[in-house]
């Protein structure tokens, strides 16, 4: 993970936005704190010393106009510089509002679904720019918990996620490349982001979702247009043919376990939609939604006792044999 | 106001990491290997050992499920999840029976319905032994259960997952009325006369 999760180190020309409206605030609220705890020292410093006490105690005030005019004009100056900022910081959040607009505008958009679930994100891609090969209705791919856009400075890609949960209240937020968006189930929404740097960029759940809230989150590679098509071209193909037989074992394991239940592989007859799809899951990143990254060790343990790693997570626990889990490991690493 | 309080707490009490199954599953039994409908493989008694409801009684499993709101509730997600739904509907049966209605063939104890889970039944439902882990198997006998009441009111789910309602009318968004061409007078062709279709149905396997 080569990029700190920061909404201060933008890779896109929304977070760009953002970023610069962060700043605007925090340097106008630096510039405010010193001028109010400056006010108030000079207050404290310079005391009036003439108050001389009448019979009743209260301060003889002797008129003085001079005095007068000064606090007046100190008083309509507070008031016009407060207006003033105050109308400044608006403007420049519409400012930003429109450029965000302006820039998300895109004709041929990278559309991706993301469903959101307790705990990991369902993703599919549904439609991409002509340019990375023909498209259908029945060719889109589908993955889980990790996101390739690609990042071509001649031609940005802009990419169009539609969010949607079946489940519950859920928010995605990838810091360094836009803000959050809340994803309320049964009202479909969307969101339009470009990465202009390539990179990882880690993201998440952004409004607490149930127990594994924490564990909940995505990758987005950002990564220049010849890797996003061989990536993309990849993800469009089934699941390799088992080619010895311990690897034939594991997917038999795989299609008469409990893991075909929930767990879908295209090219073999598991078509549950329950949990992650499993085609590809060899090259992805993280497991369980990144909780742990995703190497051997790791899947054993998690395909063992999950709720070890992650308790609470719908993955139940399975009682596979040595021989078997080995097995199943081994057709699991093909799954490129 | 105490006391509901305290008993409350265990109303949702779950646990993470179920302990291995009570219930050892004796390994002779043939049994179904794929998920599909058909009889339940024939057994001679010598190989057949069926699991002893007597003996499943006797644990404390079934139970336990039944007064658990979250057990219910997983049950739920797992009924829709695993396709129960693609046979028995949502409790009003289809190609398998109703769950909702007061009929048993093979009995309304949670172990009888655990055991039709796990060994399947004959006339098409299946044996899940070995597909479902054993305790998401007693949270479908918890749901299921409750299809017909039977488990503890205060562990049933107070209102259902879905919405039944449609919009009241003051929320209907305003549809823009459009002007068609009449329909067409004379012996109804089928394609031509656009006749207006009822979709209401009167209701199947009404309970």
């Amino acid at each position: 993970m080569n990029s700190p999760e920061s909404v201060l180190d933008p890779a896109g020309p929304q977070s760009r936005q953002i970023g610069g409206l962060t700043w605007l605030f925090i340097w106008t609220c630096v510039i405010v704190f010193f001028m109010v705890m400056g006010t108030l020292v000079g207050a404290l410093a310079h005391r009036r010393k003439d108050q001389a006490m009448g019979p009743s105690r209260e301060p003889i005030t002797h008129p003085d106009p001079i005095r007068e005019r000064r606090l007046w004009t100190t008083v309509w100056a507070s008031i016009v510089l407060t207006v003033g900022t105050l109308f400044t910081l608006l403007f420049a959040d519409l400012l930003s509002g429109r450029a965000i607009h302006k820039v998300s505008q895109s004709p041929d958009p990278l559309r991706i679904q993301i469903i959101a679930h307790q705990w990991w994100w369902e993703v599919h891609y549904i439609d991409w720019p002509a340019r990375f090969g023909e498209r259908s209705a029945s060719n889109g791919i589908t993955t889980a918990n990790e996101i390739h856009i690609p990042v071509d400075p001649a031609h940005p890609v802009t990419v169009e996620f539609e969010l949607d949960s079946h489940d519950v209240i859920h928010s995605f937020w990838v810091p360094n490349l836009h803000g959050k968006r809340d994803i309320i189930p049964g009202h479909p929404t969307s969101l339009w982001l470009q990465a202009d740097r390539p990179g990882t960029y880690w993201g998440e759940c952004g409004e607490f979702c149930g127990y594994q809230h924490a564990q909940m989150r995505l990758v987005v590679v950002a990564e220049p247009a010849e890797k996003f098509q061989s990536w993309l071209d990849g993800q469009r193909q089934s699941a390799p043919e088992p080619t010895g037989e311990m690897q034939a074992r594991g997917r038999d394991v795989f299609l008469h376990a409990s893991c075909a239940m929930c767990h879908s592989i295209q090219g073999t007859d598991a078509h549950a939609s329950v949990g992650p799809d499993l085609t590809h899951v060899a090259s992805r990143k993280i497991l369980a939604a990144g909780a742990v990254p995703n190497m051997p060790g790791h899947l054993a343990g998690w395909i063992m006792d999950p709720q070890r790693i992650k308790p609470g997570t719908r993955m139940p626990q399975n009682n596979l044999s040595a021989g078997d889990l080995r097995a199943l490991l081994e057709y699991i690493e093909t799954l490129k | 106001m105490t006391l509901p309080a305290a008993l409350s707490c265990k109303r949702e009490e779950r646990s993470f990491r179920v302990a291995p199954p009570f219930v050892e599953m004796p390994e002779a039994i043939p049994y179904n290997n794929r998920v599909r409908p058909g009889p339940f493989a024939t057994t001679t008694p010598s190989t057949s050992q069926p699991v002893s409801v007597e003996r499943l009684s006797h644990e404390p499993f079934g139970r336990q499920y039944l007064i658990n709101a979250q057990a219910l509730s997983d049950g739920q997600t797992l009924y829709g999840a695993f396709n129960c739904s693609g046979c028995h509907a949502n409790g009003g049966g289809g190609m398998g029976p109703p769950l909702l209605d007061n009929k048993w063939f093979y009995g309304a104890e949670p172990e009888q319905v655990y055991v039709s889970i796990l060994e399947g039944r004959p006339n098409g439902m299946p044996s899940y032994r070995g597909r479902i882990p054993d305790y998401q198997m007693w949270e479908l006998v918890g749901y299921v259960l409750s299809l017909s009441g039977q488990a503890s009111p205060n562990a049933a789910a107070g209102r259902s997952e879905h919405m039944t309602t449609a919009l009241p009318p003051n929320s209907t968004p305003r549809e823009k009325p459009e002007v068609v061409p009449q329909p067409t007078t004379g012996p109804a062709t089928g394609k031509t006369a656009t006749q207006p279709t009822t979709t209401s149905q009167p209701r199947q396997n009404g309970q």
